[in-house]
């Protein structure tokens, strides 16, 4: 089958399933809904494994598929085309999002039996598996943008997918806009490219390298700096990750899919593609290696404090995604790309198991309300379990591997530093301490379920997609083995390296690698990791009074990092309140004050003064015209003729 | 003579309408004339020729020969896409209108055709008094269809309408006044033709206050800064919006205001570049004062129609922006988010006035919840919501687009703040629909609840939004169908805007110097 019919294919399918979806969106029946929904990405999953396994029988300088449909627009000598383009990069991401998107709908149907609009929502999500498509498979920096926004309406339709809730509604509202902030950052970030290269299309583009490295900030930076302000919307950085955690009012498995897995990569995917691009802005790569480095660190330690199983989740993200950034910025694109996906693995698994722990406890989010679970629900615990050691980074789960890239290279590469390897470390220590609490206060220890909840294991269509991405959040991450693990066991290849080896730029000045300072760094974070997952273990199923008295101790500390360091507040009377009252502001006083006054005044000034002019002036204002006509007809003529 | 066939349709149907003895069939055959003034408008459409920016259809009769004023029509594909808006729109208003408008319905029909006319008159002459006459031949049924069918304050919403618009006329006249005695300077004879305008060397001084260019330039912009509007000569429009009939509204934002913005192509541009070239940093500058003035203003209004007026504001500074950059993605987005406007702007009144006829309520406050009770309006709705804040895949993406870049690539300053403007537009749209949309049922909603409930969009009204949904897509994911009508006319403009001359096309002009030798 020609290439054109599976990128056809893996567009159509979804957008048949959203309009079949779409126009019924009053059926409840959640079966056949759910059904059509998942057979749609379940299409595009099969498209993408057709592409995918094209491009592995490619040779391997010319895996590359391309495939125009229409030009799109053209105006002057700016060109888009709708044309798509598969390659390493896009050809693994089209993979995750289709393939976990397929068990992420699979997951839905039992999720959403009890919902009143299942219709709807599979209509949603799959037009969100269409944007998030047009997203990676783009050829153009503007088809890019369309997924880019396209995704981000789907998550504002999610999001406030039950928007009868004022709450949930204006969580909706606060994700659009403050992506439409980093977006307009992007918006920026394609201008400059455009000015620099004359076209907006990543191969053209891509094909005017290398670029030279700027050594101070010049016009390439400042690019790169847009194009990253534009990531840390989509991609929950600081300052504008503080959606993300209110995004969790949606539908837990939208959590999985959107706010985990697929969606807020967009950023780090965005900049990996253009890799060749950042690697000449080096001071903007120092900033986003920072931004992520502390955002890993800060939204770990407001993780510690949260009760919310979601939110807890929702932070954890956030930090997640701050090492993904902390990669970039060292330049280690790889890392970067390999922690994206391990983590889409272990976070979509248990986005899903705790959207099937609060399935199981009746809508119920709050940690202190569960415990014990362990016993009710044993493959939701076993699965959740995988995921808890592949984030907190124990061998030879997935994370361990690709955590240990980013920490290793923020060493070793000459574009990290030890202090942002200090930073992911004790994020790391973090990680472990709040996702271990997170498994305590859930499934272990004692139970606080409330009498009126019977907790029950979760349906088999819930607890598959569980068990799959059980198994990837283990087997994931050998893809990406070191090569000093790997040469130890007897040759194994880091596969991933390799493979997106001819899309990525080199790291000017890295050294080799020297081994025993490699094993030095794993075992370091390993042990950090699983000291504070111990400390965490006890506190929460033996000494509870410990996390108690210490938060106790240190209050205003505590209640500040467990108030999310209030910068939604800050946020709130900085920003949100000014520009409302800018706007009552300008109506009151320029508008009906100033504007409508200054006309009031001159045509009564004209209707009441001068007296001897009576004659003149009969209120008529089509003659008031002709005097003006005469005045200034006579001036004009002095001027031109004279 | 098609194009006087164009012109003229509406007015024949006017006529009609008023002869007509059946009240009832009014309506039928108002929308009669309007479908085959649209069919004429297409056909017009699939014969223009695409391949140059020349002036098409042209036709040319004396009228006063002693100061070369003649009947002069002729379209390029600068005038094209608003003729055939304005022919789209009329039988959108007429069906739109089909119930709201109960009283004096034959009046209505007779001022709704005429203002046709008139506005299909100001985008067809290419004589500047016909220009003149039918720029202000349109504000007489305006200034009827608000002062007739508008609300509590429509009368003070007329003066203010008129007043504002007439005072910017004004000096529009007067710089026509002389163009006119250039030409006789210059050319040796007296022509109000636009085309002989183009070939004029108005006397500029750089620097000066006072040189002419610079003068008229001022003369002729005031106008059509009035009409577009821009900030701040804005204030008549929120008002003359609130009063007005739902038709009129559409008809006010979805072609009215664009006679501004055309005239600022047709006029102030070519014809005075060196002052523009001067100049264009006072209107990018106005530009984007307007789009964040707008947006900021709209984001507190309490009344739904005020706001959407208010957006108005917002939206028309874009295209000025676009307009100023002067570059080929600013011309081209300027047209476009011209287009744009009168779809989602027109859109946006017609389902104000939908739910103004069901609860004649506009007030944000009592609302809420009406997601769950109209779910159809929710859909068409957000629909346009998404155009109006250009959303990829939507028309208004590919004008706000074109017109940031273009700003952006012309002045990287006023780039960077006009793209403040794609966040306050978000803002003030989707908090909006959120207090209105979403959220537990309000006031209003609920004492409708125990009457039965609100009627969701019936078949016209439904039939209505589909068609402008359809064209809200179709611009967005094939804007080169319609670009490409434009593109000769456009990049001729880009690229001679300061030494600018339009031609006819050939076998026309041969026909005439036929007529002449004759």
């Amino acid at each position: 089958m020609a290439e054109s019919f599976w990128i056809g294919l893996i567009f159509s399918a979804p957008i048949l399933g959203f309009l079949i979806n779409g126009f019924n969106f009053k059926s409840k029946n959640y079966k056949l809904a759910g059904t059509i929904g998942t057979l749609a990405v379940a299409t595009s999953f099969v498209s993408a494994l057709a592409l995918f396994s094209k491009l592995v029988s490619l040779p391997e300088a010319e895996r590359v598929i391309t495939h125009t449909f229409f030009q799109w627009i053209s105006v002057g000598n700016f060109n888009v085309d709708a044309s798509f383009l598969v390659d390493q990069l896009s050809g693994v991401m089209i993979l995750i999002i289709t393939g976990v998107g397929s068990l992420i709908h699979l997951f839905s149907i039992g999720y959403m039996s009890h919902d009143e609009r299942p219709a709807k929502y599979f209509a949603y999500l799959n037009l969100f598996i269409v944007n998030m498509l047009l997203l990676v498979l783009g050829e153009n920096l503007l088809i890019l943008f369309v997924g880019w926004e396209g995704v981000g309406l789907c998550s504002y339709l999610l999001i406030g997918f039950w928007f009868s809730d004022k709450e949930k509604a204006a969580a909706g509202m606060k994700a659009f806009i403050t992506n439409r902030i980093g977006d307009a950052g992007l918006l920026i970030g394609m201008f400059l490219l455009f000015m620099l290269t004359g076209t907006l299309s990543v191969t053209e583009i891509l094909a005017q390298g290398p670029f030279a490295t700027e050594v101070s900030f010049g016009i390439v930076s400042f690019a790169c700096l847009a194009l990253f302000i534009g990531a840390t919307g989509k991609s929950a950085q600081i300052p504008l990750y503080v959606w993300l955690p209110d995004a969790m009012a949606g539908p837990t498995p939208v959590s999985a899919l959107i706010h985990a897995a697929t969606m807020v990569t967009a950023g780090v995917y965005m900049i990996t593609r253009l890799n060749p691009v950042f690697m000449a802005a080096p001071i903007t790569m120092e900033i986003i290696a920072w931004i992520g480095a502390l955002t890993a660190l800060f939204a770990a330690s407001i993780g510690i404090t949260q009760w919310d199983i979601k939110k807890i989740l929702a932070y954890s993200t956030v930090s997640q995604l701050g090492y993904m950034f902390l990669a970039l910025g060292v330049g280690s694109f790889n890392g970067a790309m390999f922690h994206l996906m391990t983590h889409a693995f272990f976070k979509a698994l248990m986005f899903l198991g705790s959207g099937s722990v609060i399935h199981a406890m009746h809508e119920e989010q709050d940690v202190r309300k569960m415990g014990g679970l362990k016993k009710y629900m044993p493959i939701t615990h076993i699965t959740f379990v995988l995921g808890w050691l592949a984030i907190i980074g124990m061998p030879p789960f997935a994370g361990f591997f690709s955590k240990d890239e980013i920490l290793w290279m923020s060493w070793h590469s000459p574009m990290g530093s030890k202090a942002l390897w200090l930073i992911g470390l004790i994020a790391a220590g973090m990680t472990a301490f709040y996702m271990t609490r997170l498994m305590a206060l859930t499934f272990w220890g004692k139970s606080r379920v409330p009498e009126s909840v019977h907790p029950h294991e979760s349906p088999i269509s819930m607890t598959i997609p569980l068990i799959v991405l059980g198994a990837l959040s283990v087997v994931g991450g050998w893809l990406g083995i070191p090569h000093v693990i790997g040469d130890v066991l007897g040759h194994i290849p880091n596969v991933l390296e390799h493979w997106y080896g001819p899309k990525i730029v080199p790291i000017p000045g890295l050294e080799k690698a020297v081994a025993s300072h490699e094993y030095a760094l794993m075992t370091i974070s390993v042990l950090v990791a699983g000291a504070s997952a111990f400390t965490a273990y006890v506190w929460y199923t033996k000494r509870e009074d410990i996390p108690a008295r210490i938060s106790e101790k240190i209050k205003p500390l505590h209640s500040l990092i467990s108030d999310k360091y209030r910068v939604d507040e800050f946020y709130e009377a900085k920003v949100i309140k000014p520009a409302v009252e800018a706007g009552k502001g300008l109506w009151a006083f320029v508008d009906v004050a100033f504007i409508d006054k200054i006309t009031y005044w001159i045509t009564s000034y004209v209707k009441d003064s001068g007296g001897g002019l009576r004659l003149l002036q009969n209120g008529n204002l089509q003659q008031y015209a002709f005097y003006i006509v005469l005045g200034l007809l006579g001036s004009i003529s002095y001027l031109i003729l004279g | 003579m098609l194009l006087s066939l164009i012109l003229f349709v509406p007015v024949i149907g006017a006529a009609l309408v008023a002869l007509m003895p059946n009240e009832k069939l009014v309506r039928p055959l108002a929308l009669f004339a309007s479908l085959v003034e649209l069919g004429l408008a297409l056909f017009l459409l699939q014969n223009f020729d695409t391949t140059t920016a020349a002036m098409q259809f042209v036709e040319k009769k004396q009228w006063i020969a002693s100061f070369g004023i003649n009947y002069f029509l002729g379209i390029d594909g600068i005038s094209l896409w608003l003729v055939i808006l304005t022919c789209f729109l009329t039988p959108i208003i007429i069906v739109g209108s089909w119930s709201s408008i109960s009283e004096r319905t034959k009046s209505f029909h007779v001022s709704l055709l005429v203002l046709q006319t008139a506005m299909l008159g100001t985008f067809l002459s290419l004589d500047m008094v016909l220009f003149y006459t039918f720029w202000e031949l349109s504000l007489v049924p305006m200034y009827f269809m608000i002062g007739i069918w508008g609300g509590a304050r429509r009368i003070y919403a007329t003066v203010k309408f008129f007043i504002f618009t007439m005072f910017g006329s004004v000096f529009m006249l007067v710089a026509m006044i002389s163009l006119l005695y250039l030409t006789k300077q210059q050319l040796g004879f007296y022509s109000a033709s636009i085309l002989d305008f183009y070939r004029l060397e108005i006397p500029y001084i750089r620097g000066a206050w006072l040189s002419p260019q610079t003068l008229m330039f001022i003369a002729f912009s005031l106008a059509f800064a009035i009409k577009v509007p821009m900030f701040p000569v804005h204030t008549w429009l929120p008002d003359a919006h609130t009063e007005a009939p739902t038709p009129g509204s559409v008809i006010l934002a979805g072609v009215m205001l664009k006679m501004g913005t055309y005239g600022f192509m047709r006029f102030s541009i070519p014809l005075f570049p060196d002052a523009v070239e001067e100049w264009s940093w006072f209107f990018l500058f106005i530009g984007v004062v307007g789009m964040i003035y707008g947006s900021l203003v709209a984001m507190v209004q309490t009344d739904i129609k005020k706001l959407v007026a208010y957006s108005s504001v917002a939206h028309m500074g874009y295209v000025v922006l676009g307009l100023f950059a002067l570059n080929s993605y600013g011309f081209s987005g300027a047209l476009y988010q011209m287009l744009n406007h009168g779809i989602s702007t027109g859109a946006l009144f017609l389902l104000v006035g939908m739910i103004y006829d069901r609860t004649h309520s506009r007030e944000i406050a009592k609302y809420g919840g009406l997601a769950k009770a109209m779910p159809l309006y929710t859909i068409c709705f957000f629909i346009i919501t998404l155009s109006s804040i250009a959303v990829p895949g939507t028309n208004g993406f590919i004008g706000e687009f074109l017109i940031l870049m273009g700003t952006f690539i012309s002045a990287p300053i006023f780039g960077i703040l006009a793209v403040t403007g794609v966040v306050l537009g978000a803002a003030y749209m989707l908090w909006m629909f959120k207090r209105v949309f979403f959220g537990q049922e309000g006031e209003l909603i609920l004492k409708f609840k125990e009457q039965g409930g609100l009627k969701d969009l019936n078949l016209r009204e439904l039939g209505l939004m589909v068609v402008m949904i359809v064209m809200v897509f179709w611009m967005g994911i094939f804007p080169k169908h319609f670009l490409d009508y434009s593109k000769e006319s456009l990049d001729h403009l880009t690229e001679n805007y300061g030494q600018y001359e339009l031609s006819m096309k050939t076998e026309i002009k041969e026909q005439m110097t036929a007529q002449v030798e004759r």
